[in-house]
């Protein structure tokens, strides 16, 4: 249910949408001129997977730009030393993708977010301009150190992963690729065992990242010398990090123990 | 850009042109337009799979995917599983000779999943039945008859080969 | 038929009568249905949890183009009764004077789409003046607390028995108190021991898929037709002729295939809104709700359980004293015949000499809680189970030992005035711990790794339940089965067709069970209680019964033999080594056209004073569980490596539909006692959806999961069946803690036992 804003009243969850305008674009540069010329801006479609779930929500669709009929930003690649990774690319495509290999448990980790059926259509650039504390992308990209690129009317734009959150209005940007930064012995382990409360994504090589995830809050990233003990490293935790289903002093403990084993398996790679 | 969509493509191989609204979603583009009420409208959010139909070939929640989207596909539904002399698919057979359903609600979207679970892979393990299930939510069953029922279905369509 | 002739169609794992339908897209269920003309409903909701309603102005939606009505609390008159419930009229069909919780209906909109309709709604201008909220147990029972109900609405107290009584808001925010008490008191004081203790039960949604759903129209200006996803057409047909001030005979109540409910579907949901809308166009409506909106409707009573139970140092069981409060959100629905079994059950299946226990309905400003798998018995055998194992623990005694002890014999009335057990419990029990490994479980121990049982205990079979079903027999032998018993997933109507069958001598694909219409079928009290089979089952045998004695009279005048030498096989007359064609014997004598036999049967448990609650328990329903289970100290997470849950079917009638309902049960019992729940904010419901609110899916499968189908053969209804569907979901959660506290030495007493919840508890333990 979708508590309007300020409103006192609910509305039900919209299941058919009034009639909408459809673009169907063939190339990124139209998509990002429809994008920039409508007066209000198109709402963009891939997946479905979270358009649907925001329209539920009481998402208004004036237009849409459906994603789908445009020949690329998909598969990855690794290039000068990045791995890049189209916004299209599905979770499905990407579990068995050769150059998703170029950081060891990455691939494992798309292949177990969601599930069989939505992997197939989710997108992994949907999953994180959703900007849901829910969805586990971001928490991935945290840790990878990744960076957004976003093209819009006015230019290219890059963002860092982390700052997604906080980038405001990104109505008028699409969001185009997903470069990762290929350091020295780069790898990540995610340890999903104990979703719905925290999901953890710990990235080895050179500096240390561990990025901790829950339903209700944005990722925390901590980053520090892979040196550190588990608990210095988890010290570094905001100190409001509690939602209705759990504790700082949780997150913490937990999460303290949980990258202990995460970098006993990065080890063992 | 137009806000009505003309659609050309095939239901469970039948022929369809139709000029719809594009805000139609697949699944009522299925079950109003079409009249095929067996796929089923639950948590309206691809979650719970209940409304889970083949879009060439792969399993789509039609209740979060739109209708322009099928537009020279094909579409297959649980009302397309049974021949033409009304013999059922081996999963559709194993889900009743082995009462893998209860409610019924989510079983169109079950059956569908495990079909193309078993279109892909006609000799799953049970792990990957279970996974591949992990997809679509029954609050009935409790999953364990489902997954023997999906295994039977392989096991009939090649005797002798379970993992 | 020859009673002692081996049985044809029962207890074969036969495909269930609705397994083509199902299996090809092709059972129809309410939100299937479309009508010429038919209109679609949407409800505008509080966001605001407790507020008087101050003014709504829905002239903008009114206007707005394909809208056709728009139903506020103002525009109802004097010619309707403008609340509902079931023994306690609180709940207006949209607000009246006040909101009492976050998603409480506040208007209603037809229009010819549901993109309009929802359109509509955001047009709707709503003021309320905002009253303290009162967000749970112990916020409503807080002294100054905000009272939701200033006045006691309308409501009645049913007769009791012996020992029970209840009575109508005890005080502010209880709408209902249940009391029992058997035995004397005093035997407090000759206990060696006496423990109190206090469990915490959580809040479920049903979460079945297809939505609360109606499709109403009036017709002639004065009779409703109704189709409905419902479990209690006759229930229901009742309260809208309340409701609408109309006879029953001016209401037809139908009901197709039901997608799930688990208790839910029980009396007015969507169809006052359908109803009242289709009476203010003209035209039918469709009032299908969402499924977030099922969130808001209806859900399990969380509640707070406080057991005093006293005992010997031989771990004798005396006295059990116990105070159980309900939250029942913001409307009573079902929550006092909740509370009316929960205070029933709260002893368990154990002996004592003395029992009293109250229950109280505690208001919130939150959804309403009403029926839910279990009805009460889940939250009691949660408590009740945990403790057997924690006094267990405190006397020195094995869990297993201390509750063979206890438990009722075979026979032995449960309290005073009820009926006898009709299990044998200890067999039961023992036969869940033998799969388990109990007796073997210390020889190699491992860390964190524990065992533990329980016991789910219920009376089912519902109170003073009446049942009838008529069977008709065509001069071809087509069977027609007439009955209400509303096919909800469980296999009821290939149950009681094999029934029939079975008694009829004819093939199960015979007999058709006949859409149920409250027009034509007859009189059934609900699909609930796991009565089924336990009350209706009756109805029908008995039906079938007289059917066929009807049958054999015949032919016996027509052949001039005794209708005892003479024997019914699929519609043939078996006479000695002849089988004579009953059709042209039909025709013979009523004529070419033919004729058709029919025949009645009922059933309703005696009302009896000296049974505490008017009539003897029916059946007793029993589910049986153990868990293996290990802990991750580092995490709180728990693993089940095998749960093994088990029912007592007395005699099977499809053993796959048993199991069925077995697996089903215990699987949801699982999600409660892992993760599953409604999470408040206060009184903000913060997983209100099916991406957010979690449910055990295939991979949540323990590694192995076992459950056994016991079949006694001590149960009242047709060849010794005894009720199933509700006893697999009660021994689970009380099993995995027990198997937790075997594991660490932690007692945890509150739901789920969530890895945070658990791992608090090792860290305060430590």
């Amino acid at each position: 249910m979708s508590p309007l804003d300020q409103s006192p009243n609910m509305l039900p969850p919209v299941r058919q949408l009034p009639p909408f305008r459809l673009f169907r674009p063939t190339t990124t540069a139209e998509a990002v001129g429809i994008l920039g010329s409508e007066e209000t801006p198109p709402i963009c479609y891939a997946g479905g997977t979270d358009l649907c779930l925001s329209v539920h929500e009481g998402r208004s669709v004036p237009s849409l730009l459906t994603l789908n009929t445009l020949d690329g930003l998909r598969g990855a690649e690794v290039r000068n030393g990045t791995l890049a990774i189209g916004a299209l690319a599905t979770f499905d495509e990407l579990s068995t993708h050769d150059q998703v290999t170029a950081i060891p448990g990455l691939a494992e980790a798309l292949g177990a977010i969601a599930n069989v059926r939505i992997r197939f259509r989710a997108t992994i650039g949907g999953n994180v301009v959703a900007r849901r504390t829910a969805y586990e992308v971001p928490i991935l990209l945290a840790a990878l150190d990744a960076r957004l690129v976003f093209e819009s009317s006015v230019g290219r734009r890059e963002l860092a992963a982390t700052d997604i959150w906080t980038a405001g209005d990104l109505d008028r940007s699409l969001l185009t690729e997903i470069e990762i930064p290929l350091t020295e012995g780069l790898a990540l382990d995610y340890d999903r065992t104990l979703r719905p409360w925290m999901t953890q994504a710990a990235a080895g090589g050179g500096t240390e990242r561990v990025a901790v995830g829950t339903r209700f809050l944005r990722p925390a990233l901590l980053s520090g010398d892979p040196g550190d003990s588990a608990e210095t490293r988890f010290s570094g935790l905001p100190g409001e990090f509690n939602d209705v289903l759990l504790t700082r002093d949780y997150v913490s403990g937990t999460g303290a123990a949980l990258l202990t084993r995460q970098r006993a398996r990065l080890a063992k790679g | 850009m137009s806000d009505t969509v003309s659609i050309t493509c095939t239901v469970n191989g039948e022929p369809v042109a139709a000029d719809v609204p594009a805000s139609t979603t697949l699944a009522d583009f299925i079950r109003e337009a079409c009249g095929l009420t067996g796929t089923k409208i639950a948590c309206g959010h691809a979650v719970c799979g209940a409304c889970t139909i083949h879009l060439d070939g792969v399993p789509v929640a039609s209740c979060s995917a739109y209708a322009f989207e099928a537009d020279g596909s094909e579409i297959r539904t649980v009302e397309g599983l049974e021949d033409a002399d009304g013999e059922l698919d081996p999963v559709q057979a194993a889900f009743a000779d082995l009462s893998a359903f209860q409610c019924g609600y989510c079983t169109s979207g079950m059956i569908m999943l495990a079909r193309a679970l078993l279109d892909r892979d006609p000799n799953p393990s049970g792990e990957t039945i279970r996974k591949w299930l992990s997809s679509n939510i029954c609050r009935c069953t409790g999953y364990e008859m489902i997954v023997e029922a999906v295994a039977r279905a392989a096991e009939a369509a090649n005797p002798g080969t379970m993992r | 038929m020859n009673e002692s002739a081996r049985l044809e169609v029962v207890g074969r794992p036969a495909r269930r009568k609705d397994a083509r339908e199902k299996v090809r897209g092709k059972a129809g269920y309410t939100t299937d249905i479309s009508l010429p003309g038919m209109l679609h409903a949407k409800a505008l909701r509080s966001a605001i949890a407790h507020a008087r309603l101050v003014g709504i102005d829905a002239s903008a939606a009114r206007e707005l183009p394909g809208v056709h009505a728009v139903l506020t609390g103002d525009g109802i008159g004097d010619d309707i009764a403008p609340t509902y419930g079931y023994f306690i009229k609180d709940q207006p069909i949209v607000a009246l004077d006040k909101v009492r919780y976050e998603g409480d209906t506040v208007a209603a909109v037809a229009a010819e789409t549901e993109a309009i309709a929802d359109a509509a709604l955001r047009l709707i201008k709503v003021e309320y003046e905002e009253l303290p909220p009162v967000a749970s147990i112990e916020d409503a029972l807080s002294d100054g607390a905000a009272e939701l109900f200033e006045e006691a609405p309308m409501g009645i107290v049913p007769a009791y028995g012996t020992g029970a009584s209840a009575e109508l808001r005890p005080r502010p925010n209880v709408c209902y108190r249940f009391n029992y008490e058997t035995g004397s008191p005093d035997v407090f004081e000759t206990c060696d021991h006496v423990f109190e203790d206090t469990f915490h039960f959580s809040r479920m949604q049903h979460f079945h898929l297809e939505p609360f759903a109606a499709v109403a129209q009036w017709l002639d200006g004065d009779r409703i037709e109704v189709s409905t996803s419902c479990q209690n057409p006759f229930a229901l047909r009742k309260e809208l002729g309340r409701v609408f001030k109309l006879p029953e005979n001016s209401i037809s109540v139908r009901v197709p295939f039901v997608g799930g409910g688990y208790g839910s579907k029980n009396n007015c949901k969507a169809e006052p809104i359908a109803i009242l809308l289709a009476r203010m166009t003209g035209r039918p409506v469709r009032f299908a709700l969402t499924h977030d909106e099922n969130f808001l409707t209806n859900t399990q009573h969380a509640a707070v359980l406080k057991l005093k139970t006293g005992v010997m140092n031989d771990g004798t069981l005396v006295a059990r004293d116990s105070e159980i409060f309900l939250d029942s959100g913001a409307y009573s629905d079902a929550s006092p015949l909740v509370a009316e079994k929960a205070g029933y059950r709260i002893p368990g299946p154990y002996r004592y000499r003395h029992i009293r226990t109250s229950c109280d309905c505690v208001m919130t400003n939150t959804a309403p809680a009403g029926p839910f798998r279990g009805f009460g018995g889940t939250q009691t055998s949660w408590a009740c189970e945990s403790q057997m194992d924690m006094i267990a623990d405190r006397l020195g005694m094995d869990p297993l030992e201390f509750r063979m002890k206890n438990l009722i014999d075979l026979g032995e009335p449960f309290v005073p005035g009820e009926s006898g057990m009709d299990s044998d419990l200890r067999a039961g029990l023992e036969l869940v711990a033998r799969e388990i490994g109990y007796h073997d479980r210390k020889k190699n121990p491992v860390p964190n790794r524990g065992v533990g049982l329980a016991l789910g205990f219920k009376d089912g079979g519902g109170v003073n339940k009446p049942a009838q079903a008529r069977i008709k027999v065509s001069t071809f032998g087509d069977i027609f089965l007439h009955c209400g018993t509303v096919e909800i997933g469980q296999g009821a109507h290939s149950a009681l067709s094999a029934v029939v069958a079975e008694i009829l001598g004819a093939p199960a694909g015979r007999v058709r069970y006949m859409p149920i219409n409250t027009d034509h079928t007859p009189y059934d009290q609900g699909t609930n209680a796991s009565s089924a089979i336990s009350v209706m089952g009756q109805a029908v045998e008995r039906a079938a019964r007289s059917l066929r004695a009807q049958v054999l009279d015949f032919a016996a005048d027509r052949l001039g033999a005794e209708p005892q030498d003479l024997d019914l096989e699929d519609w043939h007359i078996r006479k000695g080594n002849e089988a004579l064609p009953l059709a042209p014997m039909i025709m013979g004598h009523f004529g070419g056209t033919g004729w058709e036999f029919t025949a009645d049967g009922f059933h309703k448990a005696e009302t009896d004073h000296s049974a505490p609650l008017e009539t003897q328990c029916v059946f007793w329903e029993l589910g049986w569980g153990a868990a293996d289970i290990e802990v991750d100290p580092d995490t709180g997470l728990i693993t089940v490596h095998k749960l093994v849950v088990s029912g007592d079917a007395g005699q099977a009638i499809n053993p796959l539909v048993c199991r069925g309902q077995d697996e089903g049960a215990a699987i949801m019992g699982l999600g409660q006692a892992l993760f599953e729940e409604m999470v408040y904010d206060g009184t903000r419901l913060m997983n209100g959806d099916a991406f957010a609110y979690r449910v055990p899916m295939a991979q949540d499968l323990p590694a192995e999961f076992v459950s056994i189908t016991q079949e006694q053969g001590h149960g009242p209804g047709p060849f010794g069946a005894k009720g199933m569907g509700e006893g697999g979901m009660l021994p689970v959660a009380p099993a995995i803690a027990n198997a937790l506290f075997d594991a660490t030495g932690v007692r945890v007493a509150a739901l789920p036992l969530s890895p945070p919840r658990v791992k608090a508890a090792l860290a305060k333990n430590s």
